[in-house]
């Protein structure tokens, strides 16, 4: 292993992030983290590097940077916007800038004098990798999560973590420590001034962390990274491009289905009781905003449940719903702002992996 | 060759994963904190009960997002009270300070019907929690006698950076 007194500097501050993470935690990210990067970096830094084609990287690092924030706010499209907390005065903005900005050059610098002359050494990259990510996220909390809360966790924190790490790491192995510092301050400069956040869930930021990630991948691979010497490799160079794009597509895609953007939206089935319509396990794809009448199957919600029934009367708005197998008809009739919409088609089985997960994560059913 | 379908199949598996657990588990909007920043922000109203009701009042089913608080009391007669705590914690990193306070009542015309709250701790540091009351009130020396005797209010309390 080479530069083995950084690797020592950087077991340090693990070890001083651990230990704050109990104790006076907020002394530590307003003052201490930072402190200990800018004397990490007076210390350290002593070099310059040479670019080859240094205006074209220039100018493709800053459309990426730009590219990354706009991926971001993207997730405010499906759930809306919510007001920025932050302190937008000119002191407030200083010292929001400074507390992040610093650990930013430092870590990324870190990065890259770590992984750069180890880059043979993968059991290494794994390690380093692997501490920056418990550096980043509050592991010790997760002890005292439920399953489902840490099932949203790692969905929320842990991956995102892990996918923006690889692509630093990648951009450090073939590049420099320039462009992941672009990239992540100019995103944070526009977190600090923009009066507007995402109002996103743990879903769209886990599944969005991932999408943006290829997409900030595929783009440099292929603007600065790119093996332009052959026609055979330009054919592969091509081919890949093409795969990771409809892999992307599906995945966004499937993502925007499950958020409800579409007409259609998926629900599993856990009872038996609209057999033998549907049954327990059945993936029922229901439209929304369509016309209901006797006999439809709606799919509606009652105190945080939803229920697939099918109405058997109507009046003045009102509808009487009742499954199938059932005896009687349901409790509480169902208001038109109850419903969800009308039962389109089903599929047998495909609600099975929805109900096993949420059986192991021992959810209340919705 | 390899790698690439390595990453495609784990990108792939991750995305289906996620996505069954979002169908599995409850989808109430969650602002997970801004975690972008280093510290994250985590401000919100945690609880809102009633604490003191008059009898045969109904204090209904108040109801709260990360910073507002709905609830529809329902009086019987001139002296009758409900109160109302409401509970914000700060359990991100960042300390916060109170921005706006903006509460809102139906518009009912009923003025024998008011409402008071307690003072909101203007900073709320990080790890901190307050509390704050509000008191629906039918005035005691009140002759209007209102059909209905049901006050809904909704407040928007948002704390900010300090």
């Amino acid at each position: 292993m080479k530069n083995k007194k950084f690797f020592g500097l950087f077991l340090l501050y693990s070890l001083i992030n651990i230990i704050f993470s109990y104790y006076h935690y907020n002394f530590y990210l307003n003052y201490l983290k930072p402190l200990f990067w800018l004397i990490f970096l007076l210390v350290n830094y002593k070099e310059k590097i040479k670019n080859i084609n240094t205006k074209n990287n220039f100018y493709i690092t800053i459309i990426v940077s730009l590219i990354f924030v706009i991926l971001y706010y993207l997730e405010g499209f499906f759930l809306g916007f919510t007001k920025s907390p932050l302190n937008h005065s000119l002191l407030g903005f200083m010292k929001n800038l400074i507390i992040e900005v610093i650990p930013i050059l430092g870590l990324e610098y870190m990065r890259y004098k770590m992984l750069k002359p180890n880059r043979h050494h993968h059991s290494f990259i794994i390690l380093f990798t692997t501490l920056i990510i418990l550096n980043e996220i509050n592991i010790f909390s997760v002890f005292a999560y439920s399953k489902a809360d840490l099932f949203k966790y790692i969905t929320s924190k842990i991956i995102p973590s892990i996918s923006s790490n690889l692509l630093f790491n990648y951009l450090s192995l073939n590049s420099n420590y320039y462009l992941p510092i672009t990239i992540k301050i100019i995103n944070q400069i526009a977190i600090l001034l923009f009066p507007i956040f995402p109002y996103c869930n743990w879903f769209i930021k886990g599944s969005f962390s991932i999408i943006k990630t290829v997409i900030i991948f595929l783009i440099l691979k292929h603007y600065l990274f790119s093996q332009k010497n052959s026609q055979i490799k330009m054919h592969q160079n091509t081919f890949a491009t093409l795969t990771y794009a409809l892999t992307l597509i599906f995945s966004t895609s499937l993502v925007f289905f499950m958020l409800g953007l579409f007409k259609y939206e998926p629900i599993a089935i856990l009872s038996n009781s609209m057999f033998p319509k549907f049954e327990r396990g059945d993936l029922v794809i229901y439209e929304k905003n369509k016309s209901i009448s006797k006999g439809s199957i709606i799919v509606y919600q009652k105190d945080s449940e939803l229920i697939v029934h099918r109405v058997v009367d109507a009046y003045n708005d009102i509808y009487i719903t009742k499954g199938d197998a059932n005896n009687i008809v349901d409790k509480k009739e169902v208001l038109e702002k109850d419903i969800k919409g009308v039962y389109k088609f089903h599929l047998k089985y495909l609600g099975y992996p929805s109900i096993w997960l949420q059986e192991f994560l021992n959810e209340e059913m919705k | 060759m390899k790698k690439k379908k390595i990453i495609i199949i784990t990108f792939l598996i991750t995305i289906i994963l996620m996505s069954v657990g979002y169908s599995s588990l409850a989808t109430d909007l969650n602002i997970n904190g801004i975690t972008e920043i280093a510290g994250s922000w985590d401000v919100k109203i945690t609880n809102v009960e009633a604490i003191n009701v008059s009898s045969s009042c109904d204090a209904g089913k108040p109801t709260f997002t990360d910073t507002s608080v709905n609830f529809s009391a329902k009086l019987m007669k001139p002296g009758d009270e409900i109160t109302y705590k409401v509970t914000i914690k700060n359990a991100g990193t960042i300390d916060a300070k109170l921005q706006t306070v903006i509460f809102t009542e139906e518009i009912d015309g009923i003025l024998a019907l008011n409402y008071t709250t307690t003072q909101i701790t203007p900073e709320l540091n990080a790890g901190e929690e307050t509390t704050f009351n509000i008191t629906v009130t039918y005035v005691k020396d009140t002759e209007e006698i209102p059909e209905k005797k049901t006050k809904t209010l909704t407040g928007i309390i948002e704390y900010v950076q300090k």
